[in-house]
Order: C-alpha cells, then structure tokens, then sequence
C-alpha cells in the first residue's frame, strides 16, 4: 500500500506554507517587540 | 557539480563575505555583554521573536538541510515524516522551560539542576555525558563544514572548516550569548527562506502529480505505508531528539536565558516552526527523479537538485544555507559547553569560591580552548570521529526519564538516575553494534525509564526542593 497522491499533496503544501508563514511570523514577533523596546 | 571554476571567486568571496558579516554582527549585537549574566545569559531577558528563532536555528543543523533530503531519498515519505518528530524534542522541553525556570530561578546550566536534584555521583554522570555529546557534536560540526563547502563548491576542506570554527569562535568570544542569539534570528530567516525558496521554484516547474508520478515509478518503495526501518527511524529519531534537547546545556541555557513566563512559548513555537522544514526539504529531494538529476551520492542529493533547478545560483544558494545552518549550531555549541565548563568544572571543581566576575574572565579562555581543540580534531578530517556522535544517541536517549523524573517526580532516587543512565548507555550501546542504529536510542531510552519508574515505585523518601540549594527567589514547589 501507498501514500496516496491527496496524502503527500497535503503533506507538501502544508510544509511549504509552514515555513512561509514562520518567515512571517518571526519578522512580525521582532518588529512587535523592538518597538515595545522588549527584545531582550 | 564538480565544476566550480566558474563561481570560484564569487564563493570565496561569499565565504569571506558571510564569515564578516557574522562576526561583525556578532561582536556588535554583543558590544554590551560586560558581566557574567549578560554574557551567558542575555541578562535572563530574552523575547518571544529571539527566543524562538535561537531554539529553531540550533535545531536546524547542516543535518536538516542535507540529511533530510537524503532521508527522503533513502526512506521516501516515512524519511521525511521521521526527521520532521525531531521537533517533538522542542515541544516537549515547552513546559519544562517553565518548570526549569521555576525549580532554578538562578540556574546557569543543566548541571546546576542534576547536582541539586540528584547529587555529585549522578552529576559526575551527566556532566560526562553531557561534554561528550556536545564536542563530539560540536567536532561533527566542523568536519561537516569542511566537507560540505568542498563538495559543494569546491572550497579546500581545511580553509572551509577553519573559516566556519574560527567565524563562530571570533563572535561568541567577543558577543556571547547576546551575539549567539542575534546571529541565530538572521540565520533561521535565511534557511527559511531558501528552503522554501528552492520548494516554491520546483512547484513552478513541475505540479505535485507529476513529483509523485516521478516517484512512484522510479522508487515505489519511497511511497510505500509499510516501510519497517522508515518506520522504527521514526521512533528513533524522535526519542534521539527529545534526549538531546532534554538534557543538553544548549537548550536549558537558553531556558535560563529567556524572560520569565516566555519560555514554554518560544519552545512550543520554536517546535511548530521546525517541524515543516525537514519536509520541505525532503521535497526537494523527492523532486530529483522529475528533474531528470542523477544522484551519484544520496547526501548530496539537495545541492545536486538546487544546482540543476538554478544552475550556479542553486550553488550559492545551497552554500548560503549551508553556512547558515553550521553556524547556527557552532555557536551555540560554543556558548552552552563554555557556559557550562565555567560553571560546572571551573567553579564547582576548581574555584568554589569563584565570583561571578572570575567565572565571566574565565570564560574566553575556555570557549578558546574548545574552539582550539575542535579545530585541531577537525584537521585530522577522520571521517570516524564524526561517527562517535552516533553512539551517542542511545546516550541521550537513557538521561531522558532521569531529567524529566528529577524535574516532576518527587519519589524518583538518585540511584535510579544513576543505574538508569549507565544501564540505558551500555545496553543501548549493545543494541546499536547487535541490530542497528535504528533502534539503538529506544532502546536505551527504555532500559532507563524501566530503571527510574522501579527506583521511584520503591523509594519511601520524596525529595523535597524547599529544602535544597538557593530559595531566596525560588516560589514554593509542590
């Protein structure tokens, strides 16, 4: 028995919006807390 | 990608280029680090955007970016799936970055933890354990470095090595953990974006039906359900990284060095965004077939690809990502084994009643002789040294249930540590020479629990941290 076609589809997109989406999301957490002058 | 005379300039040039920026931005994120805390610790004050991006970028080591294709290339999906559970290590230690934050308030490293909670012996142990891991990672590191810029493109193994060490040496020595955890956010920012750069440049060219087609006919077996050693690598390689984030002053100086309250969300975030990379590129791997890319040495597989897609800027690219992720773990390394020699060796050993200003003095020296004698081993390029990481995952695995026991349960012994570490060491060790490597870590992992949960079930004394070491800023544990 197989992957099917659908499985590894999901599988794919999901991890390439994922990382696209973590790119986004680090640079606005950092922006958001440099201005709150709370980085570290 | 055995012609490199074409880009030869450009890559030294980006070799030299990248190795300045790094210890440029490093030494300047670090100009303030002055006394012992805000050196190894950023001052215990560090966001969610830098705590998480630090935990991301040391988690994706030059491993990630090439091993996870060759997984996918040797395991099929199952590869990619398996190397992807490294991530549960992150999202496992979330809530104990809380806990740690709470039974140490005043923590420094692992080691810190284990001698209170278990004692010298048990201390003895782990810190063993411990060192080993981190500078045979550290020495894997290197040599990783010096072989992958060579295959890549063709810069001399001993200049490569020694550009990546030195690089990362020059800017912890100088910058800290300060300079370690603003390189680490650029770095992660870079890797993302190359990794789903190359992912997005594939599915322009080709659509997902025709990646899969391309599989299915040339290795069906990369596809299959039932793969039994994809499968066991699974477990393996989930129980491998749950061990080694667990126990590892990397991951706990980073629990220490983060605000308070933050740490359970920049682990937990950390893991969420780790967990789709080692699939996106397995992707790029899987896409080798329907780009018509003979595959001479499977744990080349992801530059081959990116070279074929992008021509020589696929090389660059490649190399970029490269660099990124070694460094981000080098220094790391460099900082948690220096932080944790100073103040587990030097003070405890050496200078008991060294000031904090005394361990801080001591400290360039310690990260100089780590980077020295790394450097040294790495020179030797003996492709065995780098294998001795291997033996240490059953290592790893058997510290888990002492560290997660010692940090929940009140009734687990010292005894039970200390048996379930060696114990779970020799056997797991038995296991990886007997059957493989694959089950080499589960193995060791469960002799241990086995060892603690008994020790635990006999012992009639809870152990009580209200009654142990500093509790001037520690709330009352229950």
């Amino acid at each position: 028995m197989s992957f099917s076609l659908e499985l590894f589809q999901v599988l794919i997109f999901v991890s390439l919006t994922g990382t696209s989406l973590a790119i986004v999301a680090l640079i606005t957490m950092l922006v958001i807390e440099y201005r709150r002058g709370k980085l570290w | 990608m055995e012609n490199f005379e074409d880009t030869k300039i450009y890559i030294y040039l980006l070799l030299a280029g990248l190795s300045l920026l790094w210890i440029v931005v490093g030494i300047y994120l670090g100009r303030k680090s002055k006394d012992l805390e805000s050196f190894v610790l950023c001052n215990r004050n560090v966001g969610l955007a830098l705590g998480s991006a630090t935990a991301v970028a040391t988690w994706i080591t030059s491993n990630t970016t090439l091993l996870a294709p060759q997984f996918a290339i040797q395991l099929g999906v199952w590869g990619m799936i398996a190397y992807s559970t490294a991530s549960f290590g992150l999202l496992l230690f979330a809530p104990l970055a809380k806990r740690i934050r709470l039974l140490l308030p005043d923590g420094f490293t692992s080691g810190d933890f284990v001698r209170m909670r278990y004692g010298w012996f048990v201390w003895a142990i782990f810190i063993l354990i411990s060192i080993f891991y981190a500078v045979t990672w550290l020495i894997s590191m290197g040599m990783a470095g010096g072989l992958l810029l060579k295959a890549i493109a063709g810069v001399p193994y001993f200049i490569g090595m020694s550009a990546i060490l030195g690089t990362c040496v020059v800017y912890t020595l100088f910058g800290g953990m300060r300079a370690v955890i603003g390189t680490d956010f650029v770095q992660t920012v870079v890797i993302l974006v190359g990794v789903t750069f190359l992912g997005f440049t594939i599915l322009q060219r080709f659509d997902l039906i025709q990646v899969y087609d391309g599989v299915s006919e040339n290795r069906p077996a990369l596809v299959w359900v039932m793969l039994p050693a994809a499968i066991m690598s699974v477990f393996n390689n989930l129980l491998f990284g749950v061990g080694e984030i667990f126990h590892s002053n990397v991951w706990w100086s980073r629990a220490f060095a983060i605000r308070e309250g933050l740490g359970k969300w920049c682990y937990f975030l950390a893991g969420i965004i780790w967990l789709p990379v080692p699939i996106a590129a397995g992707f790029i791997a899987l896409s080798a077939d329907v780009l018509g890319v003979n595959i001479t040495s499977a744990d080349m597989v992801g530059p081959l690809v990116a070279v074929k897609l992008l021509g020589q800027t696929g090389t660059i690219l490649i190399f970029v990502i490269v660099y990124c992720s070694l460094a981000s773990s080098i220094d790391s390394l460099l900082a948690a084994t220096s932080d944790l020699v100073a103040n587990d060796i030097y003070r405890k050993l050496f200078n008991p009643s060294a000031s904090h200003q005394q361990v801080r003095r001591a400290i360039p020296y310690i990260i100089l002789s780590i980077g020295f004698t790394a450097w040294i081993i790495c020179s030797f390029n003996n492709s065995t040294l780098a294998e001795v990481l291997f033996f240490a995952g059953p290592m790893v695995g058997s510290i888990i249930w002492p560290i997660l026991a010692g940090l929940y349960w009140k009734r687990a012994t010292s005894l039970g540590a200390a048996l379930g570490m060696i114990l779970g060491s020799v056997i797991g060790l038995i296991a990886y020479f007997q059957i493989g490597w694959f089950v080499a870590s589960l193995v060791g992992t469960f002799v241990s629990m086995i060892v603690v949960i008994l020790s635990a079930l006999v012992n009639k004394h809870p152990f009580n941290w209200n009654l142990v070491g500093p509790t001037s800023q520690r709330a009352e544990v229950k």
